[in-house]
């Protein structure tokens, strides 16, 4: 059984702009800052 | 995923890889295989948490008969498995956040081998497109 979000719940869950990430050159990034395209964030249980 | 990369590049979508994991492991990683998608830290987990992805704390909430059969035929092939070096309680998911920046849709594993089909990742991404 895996748990899913419907769209309607998921848009208001949570605030994006709060997130920060760390790429690979050091930088920070916020998914709250990428338009234009969509984004898939594939979350890592660990690298293999 | 990886394989089908150019099928999401084709649905206009960028893929970003997450893990909690330090930059000199991520270095690490990078030296050994060949991902093509740009991997993102979040070293303080807040971008899974923020999603619920859960991270669980007994292996018997992990070691379901999906996961298991997942071993089994991994080492069949003759691919044996890894065994996670850092945290084996973090579990995975996916997000997809649309061209505007809203939250589409999140997948959350309930078990390590519990991951979205290619087929629904794409279904979900032409649906967002459409909303």
């Amino acid at each position: 059984m895996t748990t899913t979000i419907a769209r309607s719940d998921a848009q208001h869950d949570t605030d994006l702009s709060s997130l920060r990430f760390v790429t690979e050159d050091g930088d920070e990034v916020s998914p709250g800052d990428w338009h234009g395209s969509p984004v898939i964030l594939v979350f890592l249980r660990w690298l293999g | 995923m990886r394989e089908r990369e150019a099928e999401l590049e084709a649905h206009g979508a960028r893929v970003f890889a997450v893990t909690f994991e330090s930059a000199s492991r991520v270095r690490e990683y990078r030296e050994r295989e060949s991902t093509p998608f740009p991997i993102l830290r979040d070293p303080r987990r807040a971008g899974y948490q923020a999603f619920g992805i859960e991270r669980r704390d007994n292996a018997m909430s992990l070691w379901r008969p999906k996961t298991f059969w997942y071993y089994v035929k991994s080492t069949l092939r003759g691919k044996l498995p890894k065994v996670a070096r850092v945290d084996h309680y973090q579990l995975g998911g996916d997000v997809l956040l649309s061209s505007t920046g809203e939250v589409c849709w999140v997948y959350r594993s309930e078990e390590p081998a519990d991951r979205p089909s290619i087929n629904k990742v794409i279904e979900e991404l032409d649906g967002c497109q459409r909303d």
